[in-house]
């Protein structure tokens, strides 16, 4: 018994270590943000900070103080939200839209090469974004249309497509087929039948799909800065980034950045934790 | 046409009806993905000139510039290592958190939701996270280091030092997408019965034979999948490096995705070379694929 005890204790332990891991570099994070430059250049840092203070949070969202975003003078980090917010919330939008069509075909509908489509499409997941960036930047140059919201946009949907059709054929292939049947036989069209039966039973997949969609546009770098490099319509990731190097040798205003940036998302993911963990590994379990 | 398409619709499993619900996403993904992947193709035998326009065929001379650089040869080596380094970390610390997470512990749940957390910080804050944690006068780092007494003064450059910088963003990347691995092999551990376990203590395994033969071969098909996106995954790895090291000190950490990343769109915007670069990864990310659910399948009959 006393063994079984000691062994539990350890197990703990580790647990306990494996969470620091994970959430300590957050934690740090957050704590930062709140303390003043003194207590982080004090040798050690305070860990937990004398006078935990909100100044930085005036300073980068209620622009107090001089503290601005230095690609652009007019850009400032409220205003990176709101783009990188609006592009996020396009994108998911249109994706849930032609995703659920195209999974729904997928998963019941037959057509004429459909095995050949659905790997194409599937297959594409798998590129490495660089061959991709480099034709399409020179194509977007000669149409004039780099640095526009649209462009983006569009360059989102298309790169997140194939991962949201794939997540929901997965999902709709899990419904028994009697559901809809019984919707058809009673005059129900396919569409209708995919808007009121087949949808509404696999929403817990969709909300998870959804925020994937969501997440992946907050997060993504790469596309913003190549294609969205010269305007202030720059989105929140590029912004944070290039205000943290501005401003490097001050811990606390650039932590602060990275709370902000990550809030959002962090804040989600949390929120419908159940739906993600579901979601992630529903890919797992089937391979 | 119309009255055609309109028939369609009415009768349920109507080809044209279920292809007219894939045509959108189709046309998009053909759009933005099949046809650069053609035209960068092209791109990697000529040449682009001035603003973007015209175009002179000059054959295999990319290829042949970019096999005989040696910076492309160092690139490679880097990546390797960062690869190397990014999926064998990653795997460790997954199974460890998820065998740690698999015992019945309480607040089991609660752990397992803020696992999500690094999973959902962008690449960007993940960089200042870590840039802010490895400063070298001020970080968090040599800070805990100096705490518990094991060095003196403030005196290790985590990514000023060459051997040192590699190491600390393979540890940022992994921070990120442990979370990831251990949920992934935490779900597959959960699918294995537990009669299986209970077997096999009738019989009398003990623990290091119970993982042995039943806890590792069931999660094998799991692993397998997790290490081929985590080659896939990091092969493509930019923005984490961007944000904490542009590739330094020297070219310590010049990865191959970003090293074409400088060539074409920062340093000498050569669409060119930068397109032959790009096709040699997508050869050799095909490749690994290839290869990989080859051995993948001789190892799932040897188990």
């Amino acid at each position: 018994m006393k063994k079984k005890n000691f062994g539990r204790i350890i197990i703990y332990l580790l647990i306990v270590l494996f969470m620091v891991w994970i959430l300590g570099p957050y934690i740090w994070t957050i704590i930062s943000s709140i303390s003043l430059p003194v207590e982080l250049t004090a040798k050690p840092p305070h860990w937990i900070p004398r006078k935990p203070t909100l100044e930085n949070y005036k300073k980068l969202l209620l622009l107090v103080g001089k503290y601005r975003v230095a690609t652009a003078a007019r850009s400032s980090l409220p205003r990176n939200l709101l783009y990188s917010l609006i592009i996020s919330s396009i994108t998911t939008l249109f994706c849930m839209i032609l995703g659920s069509l195209s999974a729904y075909s997928f998963s019941r509908l037959r057509f004429r090469g459909k095995s050949f489509w659905f790997y194409l499409i599937f297959g594409s997941q798998l590129l490495p974004f660089v061959v991709l960036a480099i034709p399409l930047y020179i194509t977007l140059a000669r149409l004039r249309m780099l640095d526009k919201l649209g462009t983006l946009i569009f360059l989102y949907v298309s790169f997140t497509l194939p991962f949201v059709i794939w997540l929901m054929k997965n999902y709709f292939d899990m419904i028994p087929k009697d559901i809809e049947d019984a919707a058809l036989i009673d005059g129900c069209t396919p569409i209708g039948a995919l808007f009121r039966v087949v949808l509404p039973v696999c929403s817990p997949g969709l909300v998870a799909t959804g925020i994937f969609a969501f997440l992946g546009a907050w997060n993504e770098f790469f596309l913003a800065l190549i294609f969205m490099s010269r305007t202030q319509t720059v989105t929140l990731s590029v912004a944070t980034l290039v205000f943290g190097w501005t401003h490097k040798s001050d811990l606390p205003l650039i932590a602060t950045g990275a709370v902000i940036a990550s809030f959002p998302p962090v804040l989600l993911a949390l929120i419908f934790q159940k739906f993600i963990v579901r979601g992630l590994t529903a890919g797992a379990l089937k391979g | 046409m119309l009255q055609s398409l309109r028939e369609s619709y009415s009768k349920p499993q109507s080809p044209l009806f279920a292809f007219s619900l894939v045509f959108p996403s189709l046309l998009v993904i053909l759009i933005l993905i099949v046809y650069p992947l053609a035209y960068s193709f092209v791109l990697g035998f000529g040449k682009v000139g001035a603003n973007f326009r015209g175009y002179e065929f000059i054959g295999v001379q990319n290829y042949i510039k970019v096999i005989t650089d040696k910076f492309v040869w160092h690139s490679f080596l880097v990546t390797l290592e960062w690869v190397a380094g990014v999926t064998v970390l990653l795997q460790l610390a997954g199974l460890g958190g998820a065998l740690l997470l698999d015992t019945n512990v309480r607040g089991k749940s609660i752990f397992r939701a803020l696992l999500l957390v690094p999973w959902a910080v962008p690449p960007v804050a993940n960089g200042i996270i870590w840039l802010s944690i490895y400063n070298k006068n001020y970080g968090a780092l040599n800070g805990l280091l100096y705490q518990l007494g094991i060095i003196k003064e403030y005196n290790i450059a985590w990514l000023e030092t060459p051997s040192l910088a590699i190491l600390s963003v393979i540890i940022a990347q992994v921070w990120k997408w442990s979370p990831f691995a251990t949920l992934m092999i935490l779900a597959a551990l959960q699918s294995i019965p537990d009669e299986l376990y209970e077997v096999a203590r009738i019989d009398g395994a003990g623990i290091i034979q119970r993982f042995r033969f039943i806890t590792l071969p069931l999660l094998l098909p799991t692993l397998l999948i997790l290490i081929l996106l985590n080659l896939v995954w990091s092969l493509n790895a930019f923005g984490l490096i961007y944000a904490l090291t542009q590739g330094g000190p020297g070219n310590a950490t010049k990865v191959i995705a970003y090293h074409i990343w400088k060539q074409t769109f920062s340093a000498a915007a050569d669409f060119g070379g930068g397109a032959a670069m790009s096709y040699i990864v997508l050869f050799i990310s095909i490749m690994i694929t290839l290869l990989y659910s080859r051995a993948a399948k001789t190892a799932r009959v040897q188990f």
